[in-house]
């Protein structure tokens, strides 16, 4: 009885925890739980088997990639090794707030998803933040 | 527009012969950096391959880094050929690519395939895999088509995946 009282304590304080990120913050765990859950389908693996690999609960698994819990970074570590991610920033989403100036792109392809759409916006402002750096330091 | 692998063909082997590449794997990476095109590598949709965009006289090549390496190797050579080819079209809009799915679809549909794509293609394919470097490759040990062993040992030298090293040994990019 012991053991399952201390687990709905941590529970709660992640539930509490989770009451003071903003919006965006959420959308950032939202983004990484999904690169987590492609990668694993597309490696065949169930997400116990990931749970597995990682040394964590399948429950954890599932809740980090529906974006309700905070990932730790150790875990991160984790869960790219064993998704066979040579870069950990490979599946980091991009950071929120680089979103603003390219909300106006246009693509050739209107057929995308709402979330593609903003996964490439994302990737696109990542990529001039990139050149507008380099050229700073130049 | 119509198609024209063949001018796309042309301009993937002079970029092979004016970077000096002896031989497979292809460093096509290093090609795109040269040309000073942000290549950029970020978790996309599964159907999503990559993307090309000019934006503000920046270029950019996006990849899906959940796809397997050689995979994202044919598409980021894919983008590039919109970037060497199409650079008009892809001031205009952000070009959003959904890579195999479209290739591995039967004959009869893939006629439907957008003349940029084709032209996508078959620079990609001749870039990655160079006929000149596949004929040596192939005069050394002969190969049968039917023989998957044979393309997978050869799929890995060039660093593609081996459904492009079939579609390239068939003649259809």
């Amino acid at each position: 009885m012991f053991v399952i009282h201390t687990f709905v304590l941590v529970i709660d304080n992640m539930a509490c925890l989770r009451q003071t990120i903003t919006m965006a913050e959420e959308a950032i765990y939202k983004a990484f739980g999904r690169a987590v859950a492609t990668r694993r389908r597309k490696l065949e693996l169930t997400q116990a088997e990931l749970a597995a690999r990682v040394g964590m609960s399948r429950a954890s698994v599932a809740n980090i990639e529906s974006g309700r819990q905070s990932v730790l970074l150790h875990h991160v570590y984790g869960l790219a090794e064993a998704l066979k991610i040579a870069k950990i920033s490979d599946l980091l989403p991009a950071k929120p707030s680089n979103r603003e100036n390219t909300d106006m792109i246009i693509l050739s392809d209107e057929e995308v998803t709402p979330r593609a759409k903003a996964q490439i916006t994302d990737l696109i402002a990542n990529a001039l933040a990139q050149r507008g750096a380099k050229k700073a330091g130049s | 527009m119509k198609a024209d692998p063949e001018k796309a063909r042309k301009a993937a082997r002079a970029i092979v012969r004016d970077f000096g590449v002896k031989g497979a794997p292809v460093p096509v990476e290093r090609i795109i950096k040269s040309k000073n095109i942000v290549l950029q590598y970020a978790p996309l949709d599964e159907d999503l391959s990559g993307m090309a965009y000019i934006k503000d006289g920046v270029g950019i090549i996006g990849i899906n880094a959940l796809h397997h390496p050689n995979r994202q190797r044919f598409s980021a050579a894919h983008e590039l050929a919109h970037h060497e080819l199409h650079e008009r079209e892809i001031r205009k809009a952000v070009h959003v690519d959904h890579g195999f799915r479209m290739l591995l679809r039967d004959d009869v549909s893939s006629q439907g395939v957008e003349p940029l794509e084709i032209e996508a293609n078959a620079f990609a394919s001749e870039l990655l895999m160079p006929n000149e470097f596949l004929m040596t490759a192939l005069r050394a040990t002969g190969l049968d088509i039917e023989d998957d062993a044979g393309i997978e040992a050869l799929a890995r030298k060039f660093r593609v995946s081996s459904s492009a090293m079939r579609y390239r040994l068939a003649g259809r990019f």
